[in-house]
């Protein structure tokens, strides 16, 4: 696919690498990193430097980018409108909520819903548990997907050549990867016990909707609380809100 | 500095621009018409944007949403602002006790804006106004974080600022709004109605971590305020306040 982006009606050229260069601009910051100056950013992302500082200008034009006296750029607040708006505006979350709550009421653990953003899997919706220790979630976190139970319960609901792309281009240790994606799928569900983080126990299980989309509910608590009797019952009671889930939402419609 | 504007960067805005509250969805001819652009153009444009999660595509109509890249800046960018952490157990306390919503602002430069809110437990609800830059004179939150400026600042802002009204209850005089400035620095809080936005109610104040300040406040839809509501709420915000400087 080009890049090159051209209007027939008034015959100007856009170039859409542009778009690409300021989402690779935006990926560089981090929550370790929430402050980059002009110089990082340029060389992390390449991007030749005055080049890059019209584009930054655009984004902060936009309130997608604040910057400083010094140069000193962070993200902008549109994004915290942005994020807003689409939390309130996902059909899934709509769905997922009331079930999400079921769980939490049946398991007195809490439940995430998590989604697929380009290499990474992340929270976009979560019940917490009333517990006073109870596993704490955010709107937003992101990891890889082939760690934890979450992503791999993603991962293995991806499409195969999806799945494939990913694993050659992140995984370290793809076939021993596999090998936990072949027994995810056997199972029915994903399940880490401190794996991941050792006060942590989840239990996660895929799923696709009509549109395409994929995501995964996990029921997740501190592994002190996670008996061989709760881990029985987190798997029971995923697969039957998934079901559910697969029923309202789901391709099978 | 170079204010060059790099154009089809500007237009990829416009289009997340284009989603509100009132448009979930938006066609292609819609996306077309609000960023300026032939169908094609926009068409190429929108499906960069669908590969980097700044938008989606519905598979059965073609319609486009917001994506779920903005869930993951947003977090970024929360992560770095140390007064969200600490203030939203203090907002989820604030909540549970009056059941109204608790939301969270901040100054950048001459705007505030809501950061972060938690939500009453009744169906009936202001939608917030999320990210949105507000101006520094408009509102109970916004003049709790003006208030919150020494005078030399509040001075050099009001002389190079244009004050117009949002709605026909927006404070515009300079006497009143000093006025104003006094009484919160007095007593610690503020109470608006309906300042930039029409039909909400605030009651706000300032809160403080080291050199970080930020203001809290309670929205209230106009059916559901009275004065004795404002007083608890008042009440409960000074004493987290206290709670917490303490």
């Amino acid at each position: 696919m080009t890049n090159v982006i051209e209007d027939p009606e008034t015959g100007a050229s856009y170039g859409g690498e542009a778009v690409l260069r300021a989402a690779k601009a935006l990926d560089c910051f981090t929550r370790e990193a929430p402050r980059r100056t002009l110089l990082d950013l340029t060389r992390e992302t390449g991007v030749p430097r005055d080049t890059l500082r019209g584009i930054l200008n655009t984004l902060v034009a936009r309130g997608m980018l604040r910057v400083d006296a010094d140069e000193t750029y962070q993200l902008g607040f549109a994004w915290l409108q942005l994020a807003f708006l689409r939390r309130q505006q996902m059909q899934a979350r709509d769905v997922a909520l009331p079930i999400m709550r079921g769980l939490v009421d049946k398991l007195g653990e809490t439940v995430i819903l998590s989604t697929r953003v380009g290499d990474q899997r992340v929270h976009i919706e979560y019940v917490e548990s009333p517990q006073p220790v109870r596993r704490l979630a955010q709107i937003g976190n992101g990891g890889p997907l082939h760690v934890g139970a979450a992503g791999m319960a993603l991962l293995a609901s991806l499409p195969r050549t999806e799945r494939d792309d990913y694993l050659a281009r992140v995984a370290a240790d793809a076939s021993a990867v596999r090998d936990a994606l072949s027994h995810v799928q056997r199972e029915g569900f994903a399940m880490a016990v401190g794996s991941v983080n050792p006060e942590t126990a989840a239990v996660a299980r895929g799923f696709h909707t009509k549109a395409g989309e994929c995501f995964a509910v996990t029921v997740s608590c501190p592994t002190e609380r996670f008996t061989k009797s709760l881990e029985t019952s987190c798997i029971g009671a995923v697969k039957t809100a998934v079901q559910r889930l697969e029923l309202i939402l789901g391709a099978g419609q | 500095m170079s204010e060059k504007i790099v154009r089809i960067v500007d237009r990829a805005a416009t289009i997340m621009a284009a989603f509100g509250a009132s448009s979930v969805s938006l066609s292609l001819p819609d996306l077309s018409a609000r960023a300026g652009l032939a169908k094609p153009t926009a068409f190429r444009l929108a499906t960069v944007l669908v590969r980097l999660g700044w938008l989606e595509q519905q598979a059965g109509t073609g319609a486009y949403t917001l994506g779920n890249a903005a869930l993951h800046h947003a977090h970024t960018l929360l992560g770095a602002i140390p007064m969200r952490g600490v203030l939203r157990p203090v907002m989820e306390t604030l909540r549970d006790e009056i059941n109204e919503t608790v939301v969270l602002s901040l100054r950048d430069g001459d705007f505030r804006y809501n950061i972060d809110s938690v939500e009453s437990r009744h169906t009936i609800g202001q939608t917030q106004q999320i990210g949105v830059a507000i101006p520094l004179y408009a509102g109970a939150a916004s003049r709790v974080l003006l208030a919150a400026q020494p005078n030399n600042a509040v001075q050099a802002y009001l002389a190079r600022t244009d004050i117009r009204a949002y709605t026909g209850a927006t404070l515009t005089q300079e006497a009143v709004l000093l006025q104003e400035l006094r009484s919160i620095r007095e007593t610690g809080v503020a109470v608006s109605a309906g300042e930039f936005t029409s039909g909400a109610h605030a009651v706000a104040a300032l809160f403080r971590q080291g050199d970080e300040t930020a203001a809290l406040h309670f929205s209230i839809p106009a059916g559901r305020f009275s004065p004795e509501l404002a007083e608890r709420c008042k009440s409960a915000l000074l004493a987290a306040a206290q709670a917490l400087h303490a």
